[in-house]
């Protein structure tokens, strides 16, 4: 119960305003927003975003490229915290937890040594399932002579650094 | 009945990949002719690709693995990534710097940005990637190089080379205790240096109904340097700074194809800020003894980090940060030159000094010595291509 109440993360809200949730996603999320006055308010906004751009029909210029790198590493940061994937990772991941719901339904009448030993298929196919991504130790965003934005990044878990440039128009 | 569920199974397995076959055949990667590179592998199952009102934001997460053909060593790699869109967000470079590729090697470049592009999308791939240019360890280069990214690539490889000579000396005068103090020093400075969230501030009329101040750089001489800078101003309103203006001069013996000025501002408190480089525009040819003024258009909002508070920018210094010659020379400040103008701490820590200083937190000083003679025995900061 606990669980339920817990506060849908931004991203979800937003693809929530966009109509973007899957049917059952959307209903548990719509549940909680039609009791959560701050949830509504988010939903609102990103609601309002959306149909701002709309009219618009192309793409604003604005912050992006300096905000897209610090919302993606913090995006980053906490998948790796909880797990959390979305779009075709979270395709795939409900493709193979169904792949391991078939596999429970199949190996639970012939249960063998070899899977008591080892837990749960289907805790062994959410686990792998659930990306690994690196982690980023910060990064910096400094303007480039042309007027774009260059990015710095140090990925711990290849030891690499590279420097993203984002080109203005 | 077994039967219909292993079936079952099988199907749903073929689904899953090809979920994940349908994310990679959205991202092209290709390799210019003539460049002595193999791509190896591709891994881009992790991207995705999300549709937001009339855009479509694409969270381009994978890796890429080379194999260098070659014969001289890859020291540097830029890769340009494209959605075929000409707005914000629509074009990029990668660029690995410090890489150590023999030929026959494999090296691997982790890519990790949003992109953004109008929808429809048009048919093909959304996303194309390619090598615009490599830069061997003779700093000669190969590639199409339409971003630049030769120049860029030399500069931070003329960088990384002063800056592990500079530690290299710690660890020859005084071994390994004096690398760690060096190290230590240069976390301290970076962990110290106060940063900047940087904005454009959009396009609309320059600081309209606003009382924008003229604000007149604080120059940096360096006598060592190709360019003189003469005068500078730029206007402020708050946060926003608005259409720099700098006036130089070639002082050197040959034409200057290009060069930048490092930008740093100073808050009511006294804190220093790096802004990267001043927007200006450059010559194309600076002959000798020539005078330009240099200007630029944007509009940049700067909030140090991690603060809601409106700063006020107090003053504003500049500095030459490198410049390239007609012959190919590419010029860069010392690190003594940069210590002598007080500057040393407040400009951008190298990519080199920072990739050297997280090794020495992850593996210890005896990993940075290696790294450091592996890389030794090359030019030191002023180097002809």
């Amino acid at each position: 119960m606990k669980r339920f109440n817990r506060h849908p993360d931004e991203f979800t809200l937003a693809l929530l305003a966009g109509g973007d949730l899957a049917p059952f996603s959307r209903l548990r999320v719509r549940m909680h927003v039609k009791r959560c006055a701050a949830c509504r308010k988010t939903v609102a906004e990103h609601a309002r975003l959306r149909s701002d751009i709309a009219e618009r029909s192309v793409v604003p210029e604005a912050d992006f490229a300096a905000l897209a790198h610090r919302v993606r590493v913090e995006a980053e940061q906490r998948r790796g915290r909880t797990g959390i994937s979305v779009g075709w990772r979270r395709k795939a991941a409900y493709a193979a937890l169904a792949v391991a719901a078939l596999a429970v339904t199949l190996i639970l009448p012939f249960p063998s040594d070899e899977a008591s030993e080892q837990g749960s298929p289907v805790e062994n196919l959410a686990y792998d399932t659930t990306p690994t991504l690196a982690q980023f130790d910060g990064t910096e965003a400094q303007i480039t002579s042309d007027g774009g934005l260059s990015v710095r990044t140090y990925h711990q878990a290849s030891g690499a650094m590279t420097i993203t440039d984002y080109y203005a128009p | 009945m077994r039967r219909s569920f292993h079936s079952l199974l099988g199907i749903a397995s073929a689904a899953v990949l090809a979920v994940v076959a349908a994310a990679e055949s959205r991202v092209a990667v290709e390799i210019p002719a003539g460049l002595p590179l193999e791509i190896v592998a591709t891994d881009f199952a992790n991207t995705e690709f999300e549709p937001r009102g009339g855009a479509l934001v694409i969270e381009l997460t994978g890796s890429i693995r080379f194999r260098h053909t070659g014969g001289a060593a890859v020291r540097a790699l830029t890769l340009a990534v494209d959605t075929r869109s000409p707005g914000l967000g629509g074009r990029a470079a990668v660029a690995a710097p410090s890489l150590h590729a023999r030929k026959g090697d494999e090296f691997e470049i982790p890519l990790n940005l949003r992109m953004l592009r109008p929808l429809p999308l048009p048919s093909g791939p959304a996303v194309h990637i390619a090598p615009d240019a490599v830069l061997f360890d003779t700093l000669e280069a190969a590639g199409p190089d339409r971003l630049d990214s030769v120049r860029k690539m030399t500069v931070r490889e003329l960088e990384a080379r002063r800056d592990r000579q500079h530690f290299l000396a710690r660890w020859e005068a005084g071994g390994r205790d004096e690398l760690v103090a060096s190290m230590h020093a240069s976390l301290q400075r970076q962990a110290a240096r106060p940063r900047l969230d940087v904005r454009l501030a959009g396009t609309g009329p320059a600081t309209a109904g606003s009382d924008p101040r003229e604000v007149r750089f604080a120059l940096v001489q360096d006598e060592a340097a190709p360019v003189e800078l003469i005068e500078g101003t730029a206007l402020v309103r708050g946060v926003v700074s608005d259409t720099p203006r700098i006036q130089i001069r070639n002082r050197s013996d040959q034409p200057i194809r290009h060069f930048e000025v490092g930008w740093l501002i100073a808050d009511a408190d006294g804190a220093v800020y790096s802004v990267g480089a001043v927007p200006l525009s450059t010559p194309s040819r600076l002959a000798p003894g020539e005078r330009y003024e240099a200007s630029g258009s944007r509009r940049f909002a700067l909030r140090p980090t991690g603060t809601r508070n409106e700063p006020t920018v107090r003053s504003m210094t500049a500095y030459l940060r490198n410049a390239r010659l007609e012959d190919g020379t590419v010029w860069i400040p010392s690190r003594q030159a940069l210590d002598a103008a007080q500057i040393l701490g407040a400009v951008p820590v190298s990519d080199e000094e920072r990739r050297l200083t997280q090794l020495y937190r992850e593996r210890g000083p005896s990993a940075v010595v290696d790294e450091l003679r592996k890389l030794a025995g090359q030019s030191g900061d002023r180097v002809t291509r």
